[in-house]
């Protein structure tokens, strides 16, 4: 039954088989029992991931998967079974193989390190409607976690069966597992001593259910569509587990700067004259903000790429004003198009054929959305990405100029008259694919596209370098970090939705979406003043930072609810700001090395069952921990966090220094003015302190190092910095600076730390030269003062640097002024570059 | 004379002088004290930021310290900007004061230009409708006698067709006492509408009985639901008129989009007046006070925005619910202009705010100097 052409075989092997599965085509369709052929195949990847694919000619899911089978199969066959070992030495961290049962080859074993970690079980009782499905067990797993995008609990719960299907759910439930925007059929099985992940690989309407029992997890995998395909990823840590599936999938996009800043976006601001005034009211009220947004009304007649002539006649100009501020915009542009002649996206689409077809493929399929009578484009088309690029070229997409960027939404896709308020599964895209076997990928590639336009349009004037993208898409599926953000859609103006949020966020996160936010106040309705401090005080330390609200909520400016809660949400977005530096680090190390930019707790301490469940808190990168405060103070102006850890590992309140012991939970009183943020001892975070009004207007500014040191007085942290947005860091146009303080000594390096997910860059070709510095240092964890504090440095090329007029006066050792009060040292001005490598000790 | 330097914290000397003053003392949050070459050195070491007034050392500290443009030379000295807006790449003061020198154009001269013109042309204005408004004050004197007089009428009747009833019905007279049931009926929803207005019409005008003829006027506002509410949930915004009857109600009617064979559509009533916005409902004894205050002065005294009995903004409630959501209300806001509706804005489900420009909201403070003051912004 199977075919191997000889052993070891190289990438993959293929077992060609009968399948007596319910699903087969046309089982009963004459009376008698026609069997389908399929293909029993196992690849080999870097990182010990493994494939099992059942071939059988059914759709088969491009693109998401970017990563190519290289790895070495070694092949060692006995009459009952055959084993496949990963053979490939690439960055392996665990060792594994895949154990297959003959003659059905349909029982699979997937052992890490030689133990069984994962069982495939092909289902062969499917139900009628279904095409392919498998009981997958996770043996010896206490947790799993993964299978965005739903309103549940980070932990999945046994005896539950999620959907995975993308639906605008107008108003979604909290706790529903039905699906909502957006999928990723990945899941994470995770115990103390092991970490494995796995991805199912369909676009489908596809089932999971999740059965636990004491020795494990069983999830029940089913499709009503497509081909079976599952990836293995053998760990052994949440970590690696998380960047084997970057790997896979594709590591996030590094976003320019900008698009960390804070987003204010309102369906919708009403005018030219509307949008500059929000803009001045920003700066009136002395609250940084990065971009304006306009929803679907800046448009004529909900056109994509067109402009409303009544209350935006002028948008170059409007622009223009807003450039001026060093700000950006972001209009939207929907997959649906309004079905009229003379509009120029329908025309083109239309003459070219490149709307999704109805089923029978006798014309363009038609439905409701925003615009009325509308056709959607079939971004399954490669011709129609190629081509919807271009329609973002500026000479295309009249009044659009460089600071435009772009939000997608609607593309699960939502067809207002249509079942589920989703297109018919039976319609027909490029090549006579059914919706049904794309459906979940329709986001992604219009994603995709919209990409590409941001790359093409920047590839001339007036543009000097290519500059990096920025959208935001509603709906999404694995691999969408490659081109973007994502927000958790239409939630409400809820506490409980504020609640759920981090669960949400963070389910996202740890299956390789990276650039992921919530709505701040809430979509729906008008939140309480409290509720829309505590959200903007979240908000600030998630990847994603945009406040947004419904056309029939009040106005939503961070200055209309008085004066102490304008100091309140000032404060919140200027801590956001303050913290960016490291936040951009983050970013960078997530494109780098596939990581995540928030984790859930247990990602970093995997062995401490407490936090096996705990959803209330999440990380930011590895040195800060953020617990949002999700009740009113009138409720409790208290709340209990768990640090974990060890005792010379202790915590420090981020703003102002207070220890706390760890492992422990500490009751923690919250006024209204911050929520509970914690550095991690022996860590270092970079940050810029002073208060400006756009990421723009701080580019010059210094910047300060924040240290909390571990028992044995040992912090290390990095500061990565470009020119924010252009790829020149691609060709070496960074610097990346490792700080390491260790017996009174911090040192100033470059970055050079690997790990074996780290991607191979090409030799520099081009350099990022800066002359800021730090202005200040902080260190916090210190038991007494040190009696003097001197600046050395290791070495400093500065002219190479351009920097032959501030090198001077850090030649020479120096001492350095000083402050010690409450346990919290202070350096002032030590005259440290970024460029240069210094030490500074403390005597 | 040494505190108000204080906080204004404008200038190095001054704050300098501060730091010498008030340093001393740890409990008042005022200047710190550091060492001189620690002024301005572009590092922050007072949490006040008194140390860095003329540097962006300071800025979010939690210090409330702003940048004075124009190197203390008034009247540009008096424009304050955030001590982030200094030297952040951005023109923020109109001598470019904020930022290194030749960065940026100085406009100081644009600007006060313009706001002479602005002020010449609001001077001549103003004194038009000052005398509107007194023309109006005139009306208004007649305009409450004429309300008085028609409650008084309405009640007169009402209380004569009650007396009837009893008539008729001690003589059994049952179609004479329901047609006189009728017509008291008539008279109470008379009485009842002018209600309305309160019990007495200086109440009911806040005091302001150049605003009384406004109640037998109507304001029209034609505007897009793209414009007045962001926009619409259906494929095609639609315009409204909108009508504003001062001291009576508030309708809307769409008068765009209506397709041929469909039922025309129907007026919206968005709400019925229902007095004055009141920040805190004031006491029967201030009421009392403010009337006698009123009555006293009335032609004296100008029209006082911003005060606890914020008497500029009109409230309407209980119009027709919209779909799905709650009862409509209205608030119009008088300013001061011509007589005319400006703007109307739906700002959340049901709730409509409209701007009412009437020469009855002018007061003589709001005549500008011909020159601008040194506290004019620029």
């Amino acid at each position: 039954f199977f075919s191997a052409t000889g052993a070891p075989m190289r990438c993959s092997a293929f077992f060609a088989f009968c399948l007596f599965l319910g699903i087969c085509d046309g089982l009963w369709s004459s009376g008698n029992i026609e069997e389908r052929k399929q293909e029993a195949q196992v690849d080999a990847y870097d990182y010990g991931i493994l494939k099992y694919t059942l071939v059988d000619g059914a759709y088969k899911v491009k693109d998401a998967v970017v990563a190519k089978p290289h790895g070495e199969l070694s092949v060692n066959d006995s009459p009952s079974h055959m084993v496949l070992g990963n053979g490939q030495t690439n960055g392996v961290v665990a060792k594994s193989h895949a154990k297959i049962a003959k003659p059905t080859f349909t029982e699979v074993e997937m052992s890490v390190n030689d133990e069984v970690a994962m069982h495939i079980s092909v289902d062969d009782k499917l139900p009628e409607n279904a095409q392919v499905g498998a009981k997958i067990r996770f043996a010896g797993a206490k947790t799993i976690y993964g299978i965005p995008e739903r309103a549940v609990d980070l932990a999945l719960k046994s005896g539950h069966t999620y959907r995975l299907w993308n639906l605008d759910v107008f108003r979604y439930q909290l706790d529903d597992t039905k699906g909502i925007y957006g999928t990723i059929p990945f899941l994470m099985a995770h115990s103390a001593t092991r970490t494995i992940g796995m991805l199912w690989l369909n676009a489908g309407d596809t089932t999971v259910g999740i059965e636990k029992d004491e020795s494990g997890i069983t999830a029940k995998w089913q499709s009503l569509s497509g081909t079976l395909e599952v990836y293995f990823m053998p760990g052994p840590t949440p970590l690696d587990t998380l960047q084997q599936m970057s790997y896979l999938t594709g590591k996030p996009y590094l976003p320019p700067l900008f698009a960390m800043g804070y987003h204010q976006c309102r369906w919708n601001y009403r005018s030219e004259e509307d949008t500059l005034s929000v803009d001045e009211g920003f700066d009136t009220h002395d609250i940084p903000y990065d971009v304006i947004w306009l929803d679907i009304e800046h448009t004529d007649g909900k056109r994509y790429f067109t402009w409303d002539a009544h209350n935006f006649p002028t948008p170059e100009l409007m622009q223009e004003k807003i450039a001026a501020k060093g700000r950006k915009m972001v209009t939207i542009t929907d997959p649906h198009i309004k079905r009229a002649a003379g509009y120029h996206i329908f025309d083109e689409a239309s003459a070219n054929g490149y709307f999704v077809k109805k089923s029978d493929g006798s014309g363009d399929y038609e439905g409701h959305c925003w615009p009325g009578t509308s056709s959607w484009l079939d971004f399954t088309n490669p011709a129609v990405r190629d081509w919807y690029a271009t329609m973002f070229k500026y000479d295309k997409y009249k009044g659009s100029t460089p600071i435009l960027y772009t939000w997608i939404d609607m593309n699960e896709p939502s067809v207002f008259n249509s079942h589920e308020v989703t297109m018919d599964i039976e319609a027909q895209h490029h090549g006579g694919v059914r919706h049904k076997d794309v459906h979940n990928q329709y986001g992604f590639y219009q994603t995709m596209a919209t990409y590409a336009g941001q790359i093409l349009r920047s590839q001339g004037p007036p543009h000097d370098t290519t500059t990096r993208p920025f959208i935001l898409s509603r709906s999404f599926f694995a691999g969408t970090q490659r081109y973007g953000a994502i927000w958790t859609g239409d939630n409400e103006a809820k506490w409980s939705h504020l609640e759920k949020a981090t669960p949400m966020l963070l389910a996202m996160s740890l299956s390789a979406l990276t650039f992921v936010g919530a709505d701040v106040g809430g979509f729906f309705d008008n939140p309480e003043e409290e509720l829309l401090v505590r959200w903007y005080q979240a908000a600030a330390y998630t990847p994603f930072f945009r406040g947004h609200a419904h056309l029939e909520t009040k106005r939503r400016e961070p200055w209309l609810f008085g004066e102490e809660n304008t100091r309140l949400i000032r404060d919140a977005i200027r801590s956001r700001y303050r913290v960016l530096p490291y936040i951009y680090t983050n970013f960078y190390l997530a494109a780098k090395e596939g990581v995540s930019v928030i984790s859930p707790l247990f990602f970093w301490w995997p062995t401490d069952e407490k936090l096996f469940e705990l959803q209330d808190a999440f990380m930011l990168g590895d040195a800060m921990m953020v617990r949002p405060i999700f009740n009113r103070r009138s409720e409790s102006d208290s709340v209990d966090v768990y640090l974990p850890g060890s005792p010379s590992e202790p915590w420090y309140d981020f703003n102002d220094g207070t220890a706390y012991t760890a492992p422990a939970t500490h009751t923690i009183t919250c006024d209204m003015n911050k929520i509970p943020v914690f550095q991690k001892a022996g860590t270092i975070v970079p940050m810029r302190e002073r208060a400006r009004r756009s990421t723009t207007a701080m580019r010059n500014d210094p910047f300060t190092l924040q240290i909390a040191v571990d028992a044995q007085g040992r912090a290390s942290g990095s500061l990565y910095l470009d020119d924010t947005h252009s790829h020149k860091y691609e060709n070496g146009a960074y610097i990346h600076r490792q700080f390491t303080l260790q017996d009174g000594t911090l040192k100033a390096t470059k970055y050079t730390r690997t790990s074996a997910y780290t991607a191979t860059q090409a030799p520099a070709t081009e350099a990022f030269t800066t002359n800021l510095y730090f202005e200040r240092i902080r260190i916090y964890g210190l038991s007494k003062a040190p009696a003097a504090v001197f600046l050395e440095p290791l070495s400093g090329d500065f002219n190479a640097y351009g920097m032959q007029d501030v090198g001077a006066d850090i030649q020479t050792r120096q001492s350095l002024a000083f402050d010690f009060s409450n346990g919290m040292l202070t350096i002032r001005k030590p005259g440290a570059y970024l460029m240069l490598d210094w030490t500074i000790t403390l005597a | 004379m040494l505190l108000a330097l204080c906080r204004s914290q404008a200038l190095l000397w001054a704050a300098l002088l501060c730091a010498l003053l008030v340093g001393a003392d740890p409990v008042a949050q005022g200047p710190c004290q550091v060492p001189p070459q620690w002024v301005n050195d572009d590092y922050c070491d007072c949490a006040d930021g008194s140390d860095e007034p003329r540097t962006a050392a300071c800025a979010g500290s939690g210090s409330p310290a702003t940048f004075h443009c124009g190197q203390g030379v008034p009247p540009l000295s008096r424009r304050r900007i955030p001590l982030g807006q200094f030297a952040d790449g951005i023109c923020d003061c109109c001598d470019g004061s904020d930022e290194p020198p030749s960065t940026c154009p100085d406009t100081c001269g644009n600007h006060l230009q313009a706001l002479k013109d602005h002020n010449a042309t609001l001077h001549a204005n103003l004194t038009q409708w000052l005398v509107m408004r007194s023309q109006l004050a005139e009306e208004g004197k007649e305009c409450v006698m004429g309300i008085t007089q028609e409650m008084e009428q309405a009640n007169e009747q009402l209380q004569k067709m009650v007396e009837l009833m009893k008539q008729f019905q001690a003589e059994e007279q049952e179609a004479a006492f329901l047609q006189a049931y009728h017509y008291a009926q008539h008279f109470k929803s008379q009485l009842d509408l002018r209600k309305h207005y309160a019990a007495s019409p200086l109440q009911v005008f806040d005091g302001h009985l150049q605003l009384c003829p406004l109640r037998t006027q109507c304001f029209h506002i034609v505007d897009n639901e793209k414009h007045f509410r962001g926009g619409s949930a259906e494929p095609e915004a639609h315009d409204y008129n909108f009508t504003v009857c001062p001291f009576q109600h508030v309708t809307q009617i769409q008068v765009s989009g209506i397709k041929e064979g469909e039922d025309p559509p129907k007026s919206v009533v968005l709400g019925i007046w229902a007095g004055w916005e009141r920040e805190t409902p004031p006491s029967e004894e201030e009421k009392k006070m403010r009337i006698k205050e009123l009555e006293e002065a009335e032609s004296a005294r100008g029209f006082r925005p911003g005060t606890a009995q914020n008497s500029r903004t009109m409230i309407f409630t209980g119009g027709e619910s919209c779909w799905g959501g709650p009862p409509r209300t209205v608030r119009v806001t008088l300013r001061c202009g011509v007589q005319q509706l400006t703007q109307v804005r739906e700002n959340g489900k049901c709730t409509y705010t409209f701007e009412l420009e009437t020469p009855g909201a002018c007061t003589h403070d709001m005549v500008p100097d011909l020159m601008p003051e040194e506290d004019d912004d620029f």
